[in-house]
């Protein structure tokens, strides 16, 4: 049996009360989660790599590409840790642990930041319909849990408990790092209050750069010890080809044979390669030593994290478009069941 | 003639409507995208215009059909609500399927065709569409002068690079707004489709053929997902034929013929090509297009039968994206905002709608589509058209491991005209049983 659309819209009139049921039950359920949604301030800043990315160009490439310009025609490089790599970095658990242990200003006092992630802001609204309360208290957490070291190598950190593994969870959910090819780094915070979000980003921006930095100087470091242990290899050489030169020279001081001339011929050429060499290594050493003050990697900062005093999120609106496609959905979805029921169909 | 009856008989229009709501093109003139200018004209002049009377009616049983879609729509409500309503991604996805594509779909079906038209009348149409858009990417591949006249009307809103070595550059969109897998896999239904009418129609084939060539190469410069239609397409042809009892060693000999008749095809295509391009299409890297094109579509077949490392790098790829939610709440409820705004690193279909939607979430989405594939196999008068539905059910259930494409507009617009469709032949069936005819 056929429907049609004439039946189907008396339907609907007659059941007008059932309707409106339907979305005074969604707008209830809208307004409450709209009002039980904890609110989140975003702050975003712009950098840009300053160091050897682009040559001659520089940091330039990504203040030219605000204004549309593409400089570096989108290659990513940066002074030897990949920029691609940035967002892997932000989201990593030493990364985050070492955020969370930073101290932020709130409310004219100094807390750190996993205090105020924790016990100064409100849960979500699954895990407040989930523990039936609506922030942490800190006797949540016992001493165990406070003082329980984090396990970096732990694949899955964040189901043991502890009060650093919940809080860099909750960083980790909202911080953001998007990098895109000739454009600026995006470094953005979604935070319940606006001036802990600017700060956010303000402490990611500089661990960001004391673990690039850290990495450029381990890296450094490598380097010159090998660089070092091979010219004292090659000082070693050199020396004894030197030594072996000079002894040759004083065993035939008073001879004019040619074996004797060539035998110092060679060794003459020996110690001329082996000085070379450990010249040539020498001054890579010293050219390398006065490389490491130059080669540090620093942000500019295009943008700054501004203090967003309105709420990003929730949007009242989407709470309106989902309540109101909720209850209609919901009544079609009933007319549907009831007509099938009573076997109108 | 006035005008109303001057558009209703205009083939071409319903044509180009078709096309323009399965395509659902964003221009840069118009605010709204084609599809909902499709629907807002039907609105408009779709009733004046129509010489039969207006039966707008629906089947009881795909009402209920329907029911695990809505049921899958309010729950994506619920699990929005509770997650703060941050991603809508998946809430917009079925508002889109919904209110525009089965809304659009029934007005296609019951305003804009007449009473008499059938389904297959809709899926020839729906051929000569994919067979258009498939001359068009061969045309936006050889001439770069067609490329730049459509990115001037069309944004091209897809993820493929045009820089130096990048696909962009020889995948190309032909009149869509991006280019990539989907539009391959969906132009892999003009296949199908094709198959499906070279077993039925006993003569006047020829466009057929000719769409059945134009296809492969709209494919084949648009992803290679659509190429792996071509054993299913051969597979239901000789189905058909086997069940129709057709089955003769001279309906053997296109399984002969095609391959030859596509390398001839080929060759003729490169040297129009290298004729029209003045020696090919020089790439910043220094490699010609067309040789890029070749190394990219059949560097992984070549591979497959070689013993080198790089093996199927697509298989290898879609291996690197299975993975499971670690939580019990993710894998039961789903967390919305996996599908756009802390996108998990898959694409595979199934991986992301359990991640975004959990199993309860996802049995629902799955077995809502299942059910109106299946409303499709069941209501068909034919069988070669049950055959023909459910090969397309097999097929997207398989592409799904690829990307989300099910509830990709390419195919649920296409899902929903056929269903409609479907559903108008049964009703006319039914009326005409009842009525005596």
């Amino acid at each position: 049996m056929n429907v049609s659309f004439k039946f189907m819209v008396l339907q609907i009139v007659r059941r007008w009360k059932v309707l409106l049921l339907y979305f005074l039950g969604f707008s209830t359920i809208g307004i409450s989660t709209y009002l039980m949604t904890p609110n989140l301030f975003q702050s975003i800043a712009y950098i840009s790599q300053e160091g050897e990315q682009s040559g001659n160009n520089r940091g330039l490439n990504n203040i030219a590409s605000l204004a549309g310009i593409n400089l570096d025609q989108g290659s990513i490089r940066g002074t030897g840790l990949n920029a691609m790599l940035y967002s892997s970095i932000v989201s990593s658990a030493p990364f985050l642990h070492r955020m969370v242990n930073e101290t932020i200003k709130y409310k004219n006092a100094e807390i750190l930041l996993k205090e105020f992630l924790l016990f100064e802001s409100d849960l979500s609204l699954y895990e407040k319909l989930r523990f039936f309360k609506w922030r942490y208290n800190r006797s949540d957490f016992n001493e165990v849990s406070l003082s329980e070291p984090l396990i970096y190598n732990d694949p899955n950190p964040f189901l043991v408990s502890g009060v650093d593994r919940i809080a860099i969870q909750k960083l980790n959910n909202n911080l953001n790092l998007t990098i895109k090819p000739g454009e600026p780094i995006e470094i953005s915070s979604l935070i319940q209050d606006p001036e802990v979000a600017a700060q956010v980003v303000t402490l990611l921006i500089k661990n960001l750069e004391i673990y690039i930095d850290e990495y450029e100087k381990n890296r450094f470091s490598k380097r010159l010890d090998n660089m070092i242990e091979q010219v004292e290899m090659a000082r070693v050489e050199f020396i004894d080809a030197q030594n072996r030169l000079v002894e040759a020279q004083d065993k035939n001081l008073n001879l004019s044979t040619a074996k004797s001339k060539s035998e110092i011929e060679r060794l003459d050429a020996e110690y001329r390669i082996k000085f070379n060499v450990y010249n040539n290594i020498s001054l890579q050493l010293q050219s390398l030593i006065l490389k490491e003050n130059e080669q540090r990697v620093s942000f500019i900062v295009i943008e700054p994290p501004l203090v967003n005093k309105t709420p990003s999120q929730p949007k009242w609106i989407l709470f309106v478009i989902f309540s109101f496609f909720g209850a209609l959905v919901a009544f079609i979805l009933h007319f549907s069941l009831v007509n099938f029921k009573d076997k109108n169909f | 003639m006035g005008v109303n009856s001057l558009v209703s008989s205009s083939k071409t229009l319903r044509f180009f409507l078709v096309f323009l709501f399965i395509f659902s093109l964003n221009f840069y003139l118009f605010p709204i995208n084609s599809s909902r200018l499709v629907i807002i004209f039907i609105l408009f002049f779709g009733v004046l215009w129509k010489s039969d009377p207006l039966r707008l009616t629906i089947d009881n049983q795909f009402i209920i059909i329907f029911i695990p879609l809505l049921f899958s729509f309010l729950y994506n409500v619920l699990i929005g609500f509770m997650d703060g309503v941050i991603d809508i991604s998946n809430f917009a996805n079925l508002v889109i399927i919904v209110f525009q594509i089965a809304f659009g779909a029934y007005l296609i079906n019951f305003i804009l065709f007449d009473e008499k038209i059938d389904i297959n009348y809709l899926l020839y149409v729906i051929f000569l569409i994919i067979s258009l858009q498939s001359l068009f990417i061969v045309l936006s591949f050889i001439l770069p002068a067609f490329r730049s006249i459509v990115d001037v009307i069309i944004p091209n809103s897809g993820n493929l690079s045009a820089e130096a070595g990048g696909q962009g550059l020889f995948r190309v969109r032909g009149i869509a707004n991006s280019t990539g897998a989907s539009l391959s896999s969906f132009l892999s239904i003009g296949l199908l489709i094709g198959t499906y009418f070279l077993a039925i129609l006993k003569r006047k084939k020829t466009l057929i053929y000719l769409g059945l060539i134009l296809i492969p190469a709209g494919i084949a410069f648009t992803g290679r997902t659509g190429l792996f239609m071509i054993p299913i397409a051969v597979l239901f042809y000789y189905s058909i034929l086997a069940f129709e009892k057709r089955l003769s060693i001279k309906s053997f000999l296109p399984i002969l013929i095609t391959p030859i008749l596509l390398i001839l095809f080929y060759i003729f295509f490169k040297q129009i090509y290298y004729l029209i391009t003045g020696g090919g299409i020089p790439l910043p890297t220094g490699e010609d297009l067309l040789s890029r094109w070749e190394r990219w579509a059949f560097g992984d077949f070549i591979n497959l039968f070689s013993n080198n490392e790089k093996k199927l790098h697509t298989l290898k790829v879609l291996d690197a994206h299975l993975f499971f939610p670690e939580d019990n709440k993710t894998w039961l409820l789903g967390n919305p905002r996996t599908w756009t705004v802390d996108r998990i690193s898959s694409d595979i279909g199934y991986v992301r709608v359990l991640f975004s939607q959990g199993l309860i979430g996802g049995f629902l989405f799955y077995f809502g589509f299942a059910l109106i594939y299946g409303y499709c196999v069941l209501k068909s008068n034919i069988f070669s058209l049950k055959l023909f539905f459910l090969f397309f059910a097999v097929w997207m259930f398989i592409i799904e491991y690829k990307e989300p494409f099910i509830n990709h507009y390419y195919f649920t617009s296409f899902t929903f005209l056929c269903a409609f469709a479907v559903m108008k032949d049964s009703l006319r069936a039914k009326n005409e049983n009842i009525t005596g005819y």
